[in-house]
Parts: structure tokens; sequence; C-alpha cells
């Protein structure tokens, strides 16, 4: 009877959203769901909507089963389950090009000019104050999150993540290796201009010898590509 | 034109067996009838249809002598032209075309002192004056008469016998007189720009008005019916070849030119003329050179003969030929005549026309800045003239405009056609709660204060609160009631004083949305706009004394609102897939991604924009039909945002549409 159910269900087209069920967890794992604003702890067997977000904490970890796929979350990372999707790469060229089309219309570029900062600071109690997690270690979270996606198979959803994570917490940008790792999954894709572009920007960070030779060499792999 | 070359070829069979002298000759040469500076000096005797291109008056006069053994000076002509409409009028007094021959009869009277007195005959010639009309039906083609008052004197001397007590003799003179008047009507056409051509009658109409003669009557001048074919052809612009033959066998073939100078042009023509009763062959050259301005000209031209002048004709050929035409017959001298010309225009000349306007915009008052970079019409506008115009196009839509509004000046190569844009101006005061079908009137000059030509166009003008449903153009709403929004902020924020005191610079632009949400937005009530329309919008201080609008007119209000107080806003333009949108907003907490923490925990709240700058600034959406609390607009403006703009692609698909009010 409830197969019945299922397939009118889905005839109608009234399928629900998708529904992560909590399998395991290990450690301090923590849920945000939608916008709000609190972290919630997580319990085996919970029933996750996608638009929460999980974060698994330091050796922490959480195991989800989704239809009959399963994805773990585990030791710092953060992920919002609706990332948790397959994508096609016209979507990541969609949410790529959706990064430039969200800034401020620049109007004349030779206006653009670094001003000197001459706001008057008052004490930051607020600020303060409201700091629940240090927001580097939370972008690093975010990239961790988008490794793991990646490393299950939903590499566009990955490089979104780190794309947005880059934007939210540009601390992160410097993080050579994530940008490496990133990078090489739009040359994965085939995304040759992309990567490209990307690769420019990471070889003017600071990088150890072997980051700079992998960067040089996939710089020149893409020209030649581009090239052809 | 299969009806013109009918004409053509019937009056020339008609004519063609009678063969005639020259008589379509003038001083002034043949000129091609497209050269619109030197029409008037086409003579009626070349041009009996009258054509002509004046625009409004026009006066000549011809000074000129003849170069006899004595050199005489005369006033020839003095002329008068004037078009109204598709008229043309003209009239002309010649003084100077008079012919006069005198005869010895070989007979000779001795009187009582001895003396004899040979006893002559003086024939004279004169055409009095003559008038013309002609009527342009097109550009093309056009038709008239003219007619010509003749008057002929022949004055003998006779010896009359007087028989008293002795038969002695009188000498006196004998005056016989004959007038006539003699019309013709012609038509000319141009099928094409550079070939005109006329036909006319030559002598069609022929009248004596008094007739006074008996003996003389083998005299008058001959005055046999014929047809006059003209044809002009210019291979280029400048140069024009003319020819014009009359079924006479007479032919006269020219060639003139004209080049433009920055003030007028300069004219030449040459002529050559065959005249069946003259010889040689090629009888004379009739040369010209003039300059003409639009409303003066001065030509100097003549008549040069290549016969012998020394050879002497007998009485007896006289008597058998006679004469066909004053001015030019095997008797005539050379000539040389200066003519000036005066055009009076008090009628300015159409030199661009309006083709066609088309609206392509319907006037919504609330969108002033719409008009001024597009255009509310398109005008097609045809150079009429054939030199590179300036236009100056200008508008006005009644009962919208107090003012012409002047558009910006438009050049257009000569006999080009363009594309005009006609911008407009929303008058400030313009308030009508009313839509209403009104006119527009379109203007185009070429000069001060004259206008070429111009059209009515009926126009709608919207209500004032009217709006075409495009969320860009909610930015001129928003535009509206500055100085009343920005008090009206201004106020809520002093009321709430102490407690941005106490707030960090950094957050002071959150803070105050916050504040100015919760004291005004959230007071009021959602209503639906009562037509289920996109087509009204409020202005923000209509909103507030209503205290109440739908999602657009709240996002103009608290757009409005937070701008005057200096925080940057961005409409949301959710666009529908059927039916009516939605739309919502964005606003600058110019917090930079690293501070995004302080308003909130949750990194799915807010967006990163980068400023003009290149600098990254966090963005928060509002939903400001959420008529709860900021908090609770914020998370819906969220939930919206992150749903449509990002998760389904909405930004990069065309679906959702950030539009940024400065």
């Amino acid at each position: 009877m409830k197969k019945i159910f299922l397939i009118l269900f889905i005839m109608a087209g009234f399928l629900p959203a998708q529904t992560f069920i909590v399998k395991k967890v290990k450690g301090d794992v923590k849920a945000q769901i939608g916008v709000s604003e609190k972290w919630q702890p997580v319990k085996k067997g919970e029933m996750l909507k996608s638009e929460t977000t999980l974060l698994a904490n330091k050796n922490s970890s959480v195991v989800l089963v989704f239809g009959k796929e399963k994805f773990r979350i585990k030791n710092s990372a953060i992920v919002s389950l609706k990332d948790i999707k397959r994508l096609t790469t016209d979507d990541l060229l969609l949410a790529l090009a959706m990064e430039n089309l969200i800034d401020v219309p620049q109007k004349k570029k030779k206006n653009i000019n670094k001003f000197p900062n001459t706001a008057v600071y008052g004490s930051e109690i607020n600020g303060k104050t409201k700091a629940v997690i240090d927001e580097n270690d939370f972008g690093i979270m975010r990239l961790n999150g988008a490794k793991q996606l990646a490393e299950s198979g939903y590499v566009e959803s990955a490089i979104i993540e780190a794309t947005s994570t880059y934007r939210k917490y540009p601390d992160t940008k410097p993080l050579s290796n994530f940008r490496i790792y990133f990078a090489d999954l739009l040359v994965k894709k085939n995304l040759y201009d992309e990567a490209l572009s990307e690769y420019k920007k990471i070889n003017e960070l600071k990088l150890d010898k072997k980051e700079k030779s992998h960067v040089e060499g996939q710089m020149t792999f893409l020209k030649k590509k581009l090239l052809k | 034109m299969k009806i013109l070359f009918s004409i053509i070829i019937f009056i020339t069979l008609v004519f063609s067996s009678v063969v005639f002298s020259q008589s379509s000759f003038g001083l002034g040469g043949i000129w091609s009838m497209n050269k619109t500076a030197n029409t008037l000096l086409n003579s009626i005797e070349s041009n009996p249809s009258n054509f002509s291109k004046l625009k409004d008056w026009g006066i000549e006069l011809s000074y000129g002598g003849e170069f006899a053994k004595t050199t005489t000076t005369n006033l020839y002509l003095l002329s008068l032209s004037k078009r109204i409409g598709h008229s043309n009028f003209s009239l002309r007094y010649t003084p100077g075309y008079q012919k006069d021959f005198v005869f010895s009869s070989g007979e000779s009277v001795t009187f009582n002192d001895s003396s004899t007195q040979t006893l002559n005959s003086k024939f004279s010639y004169k055409e009095i004056f003559g008038f013309g009309y002609s009527y342009q039906v097109t550009d093309k083609l056009s038709f008239g008469f003219t007619a010509r008052l003749f008057n002929q004197e022949f004055n003998n001397e006779v010896v009359d016998p007087v028989f008293s007590d002795s038969l002695f003799f009188n000498l006196k003179t004998e005056t016989e007189k004959a007038d006539f008047w003699k019309a013709d009507f012609g038509i000319n056409f141009s099928p094409v720009e550079n070939i005109s051509l006329s036909v006319a009658s030559i002598n069609l109409i022929d009248i004596n008005s008094k007739t006074d003669i008996a003996s003389n009557s083998a005299y008058e001048i001959r005055r046999p019916k014929g047809a006059l074919l003209g044809a002009s052809i210019s291979p280029i612009k400048q140069i024009s070849f003319n020819f014009l033959y009359e079924t006479t066998q007479s032919f006269m073939a020219g060639i003139d030119g004209k080049f433009d100078l920055p003030a007028g042009s300069i004219g030449f023509s040459a002529t050559l003329l065959h005249d069946k009763y003259q010889s040689p062959y090629i009888a004379g050259i009739l040369p010209a050179i003039s300059y003409q301005s639009d409303v003066f000209g001065i030509t100097l031209s003549g008549v040069k003969y290549f016969r012998n002048k020394n050879t002497t004709q007998s009485f007896s050929v006289f008597e058998k030929e006679g004469i066909r035409n004053i001015l030019n017959n095997r008797y005539s001298y050379d000539k040389a005549v200066l003519t000036i010309t005066f055009r009076l225009n008090t009628i300015a000349e159409e030199k661009a026309k309006i083709l066609n306007i088309k609206m392509v915009q319907e006037i919504f008052p609330a969108l002033e800045d719409n008009y001024l970079d597009k255009p509310f019409a398109l005008g097609k506008i045809v150079n009429k003239t054939d030199n590179k115009i300036r236009i100056k196009p200008s508008s006005k839509i009644v009962g919208f405009n107090s003012d012409i509004i002047y558009s910006p000046t438009v050049l257009i190569n000569a006999h080009d056609t363009v594309e005009v844009p006609f911008y407009t101006i929303v008058s400030d005061t313009y308030s009508n709660k009313q839509s209403k079908v009104s006119y527009a009137d379109f203007y185009i000059s070429t000069r001060n204060n004259e206008t070429d030509d111009k059209l009515q166009k009926p126009i709608l003008i919207n209500k004032i609160n009217a709006w075409d449903g495009k969320v860009i153009h909610l930015k001129e709403f928003i535009k509206k009631d500055q100085y009343y929004i920005m008090k009206y902020a201004k106020e809520v924020l002093s009321n709430n004083k102490s407690k941005l005191d106490t707030i960090v610079y950094s957050l002071s632009a959150f803070y105050k949305a916050k504040i100015l949400f919760n004291n005004l937005v959230k007071k009021f009530v959602y209503v639906a706009d009562p037509n289920a329309t996109s087509d009204f919008v409020q202005f923000p201080k209509q909103t507030i004394d209503l205290r109440g609008g739908d999602c657009d007119d709240l996002s103009v209000l608290y757009s409005a609102v937070l701008e005057s107080v200096g925080i940057q806003t961005a409409l949301i333009d959710y666009k529908p897939d059927k039916g009516l949108g939605h739309v919502n907003l964005l606003f600058n907490t110019e917090l930079s991604p690293q501070r995004a923490i302080w308003i909130t925990d949750n990194d799915s709240k807010y967006f990163i924009r980068k400023n003009k700058r290149g600098e990254d600034q966090v963005w928060i959406a509002i939903e400001t039909t959420s008529l709860t609390n900021f908090m609770k607009a914020w998370e819906l403006g969220t939930e919206k945002f992150n749903n449509d703009a990002i998760n389904k692609l909405g930004l990069a698909k065309g679906r959702v549409e950030i539009i940024d009010v400065q």
C-alpha cells in the first residue's frame, strides 16, 4: 500500500524535498536549519531536510543516508545538505558566472580606486559579544566540507561551494592547498578557461616550491590546450 | 508617362508638316529645368508652360544694348512672379522687346524750293507685356500657359494731292495698327531626377484684339502654329545638356552648369541656335554666366550671330518672309543683357520633411529620466536639398509639456532619409491622476524660429502613478518625494538616537535599516494592487499616507527611506513564468565579509557583492511585504533569494535580476 502511495506521489509530482536520515553520529555534530541562527546537536535517527547545514567538529563525524546513497561529513567540516546533489557542467558554468552577476555593476573601470578608509571606529561591543565561531575556522570547515563533497563525487557542487566560501570567508583565499585542489577539479571537468583564470590568481599567492611547480605546469598545460 | 509621349507625338504629327523659324529664342539662353536657382531666367519664349521652382516672390529686371552701327541701350524686361501653393503666376513688361524697320519707297517729292524728300515707311513691332500661370501637380509634373500682347504699327509716308485754285501736294503719314494676343500651353515632366522633358504649343491661340490694317497685312508678324519639344539631361549633378526642338525644324542646343559656393552658386550656359530663316546653319550662340544666391541673382547674357553683318537684304525678301520673332530674326544684331533677379521669400523653404513618426513609448510621467536618454518617438526625416543640412527636432505634447522640447540636432546628407529620435521632459509639476489620450506635435527646423515641417500624432499619457511593469523603472518612483522621505527617516532615527549611539560605527547601516523597518514599514498593511495588475505604483509619501501597499509600493518606500540616509539598496526583480512577478530588496550593510559574523551566525543569510571600488561588502535581502519585524523580513528575503536566485540559478538564467538604485 505504501509503495502505491509513493508511486502516486511521484506521478503527481508531489515528491517531497530530499530528506536525509542521520545514520551515525560521532563526537560534536551540530545542525543549523534554514535561516535559523542556532546550531543544535544532531542525534542518530533524526530526519533532516535539504535546507539544513551540518557541522562536524574536530574528530567528529556524521553519516547520512538518503535514498540508496550515503554521505559522511567528518573532521572539521561544514556541508549544506542542499549541495549534496549532482549538477551538470552547464549548471556549474552558470553558477560560476553568477559570481560576477551578483556584484554591483562597475560603471567605469578607471574610477576604481583604493580609497583610504576614513571610517571612525567605536568600541566594538556587539562584534565581540556575538562572535561564536571563529570565522577563519568556519571558512576552512566550509572548504573541508566542499572537499568531502568532491571526494564523494559531487564535484560540481564542491567547486561552487569553494568559490562561494572564498567570497564569504576572504581569509581562505590565500590557502593555496585548497585553491590548487579545486582548480585541479576544474581541469578534470575540462573547464580550461576557468581553471587557467584560477591558476593565475593562485600563482600570485605565496606558494612553496612544489605548489609553484604544479601551478606553473598546469598553466602551461592549459595554455597549450586553449591554443588548440 | 504614356499619356505624355502620346501628347508629344500628337503635337509633332499635327505641326511637323509646316516649316517655321526659330521662335523659342530668349535672351537668357536656355537652362536646365532642374536647376532651381536659374529658373527665372527661362524666358516665356523657351518656357511657354511658365514652369518655375520659385518659392514665393520673384522680381527680374533686364537691361541691355544692341550693337548695331550705333549702340542703343534699353530696359528690356521687367517681370514679377509669385507662387501661391502649387500655383505660379508671372507677369512681365517688355519695353525693350521692339524692332523697327525703316524702308525707302523709292519715290520722292520735289517741293517749291526745289528740295526733295524721299518717302519712307516705318514698321514697328513691339511685345508689350505677357503673363503666365502654371500648376505643379506633383514634384515631377506641372503644366501651364502663357499669354503675350503684341503691337504692330505701320507708318507709310504718302503724298496726298489737294485740289484747290491750284494743285498742290500734302505730305502725310498713314498709320495702321494691329494688336494681337497669342497664348500657348505646355507641360513639364521629370520622369527621373536627372531628366526633365517639356512639350508646348507655339502660337496655339492667336487673337487679334485691334486690327486696323488694310494695305499692310502682309507685313504682320508671322504666327504659324507649331510645337516645342524640350529635354534636359544631367549626366552629373553639376552639368546639364539641354535641347529645344521646334516643329519648324529650328532648334537650340546647349549646355549649362551650376557649381555651389558657400553662399549661392555660379552658373554658366552656352546655347547654339539654328534658325530655318537664318544663315549659317548655326546662326549664333547665346552665352550666359550667372551668380545666384537664395535672395539675389545677377546674370550677364547675350547673343552673338555668326552671319556677315554687311550683307543687305532686299525689301522683297522682307515682304516674302516677314519676321516671326521680334528679338531674333535675320535682321537682328548682337545683344548683351544684364539681368538682376530678386527672390523675396516670405515663406520658409521646406528643406526637410517628416515622412513618418513612430511612437516607441507611451508616456509614464513618473519615469522622468527614462525620456531623457530614451526617445519616446522616432521620426523618419528626409533632406530635400542638394546639401548636407543640420536639423533641429522638437516636440510638444499637448497638456503635458508647457514648452517645446528640443532634441539633439542631427546632420543629414543631401537627399538622405534618417531616423531621428525625439526626447521629452516630464514636468515636475505634472500630477494628473487619470490617463488620457493627447496629441504630440513634432517639428523639424533647419533655421532658427522657422519650422520646415510638422506632424501631429496621438499619444497616451498615463496617470502619474502608472508604471510600465519594468522593475528597473521603479527607481524613478524611489527618487520622488526625496525631501519628505529624508525628513521622515531622520525623524525616526532621531527618536532612536540613544540606541544608535551605543552601536559600533561599522554596524550603523545595519541598525539604521532595522530601526527604519521596525518603525515604518512594519506598521503598514499589505494591500494587493486593486486591479491585480502591475500598472500602478505609489510614491513613497503616498504609501506612508495610505499606510499600506503591495510589494512594489513597499519596496519603493523602504528603498527610498534607506537611500535617504545613505544606505545603498538594490531592487530584486523576480520575473514570473506567467502572471505577476515579485519585487523585494537588498541593502548594503557596508560590513566586510569578515564582519558578517557581527550580524549573523548563519552564512546563508548574507551575500557578498563587490562594490564599485572592488571591495567586498555584505548585502542582505529583505522581504518588504513581511510586515512583522525586521528579522522576519530578513529571513523571508533570504529564503526567497537563496531559493530563486542562487539555488535555482535564477540570476544566471535571467529569472532574477538585481537592479541597483544608485
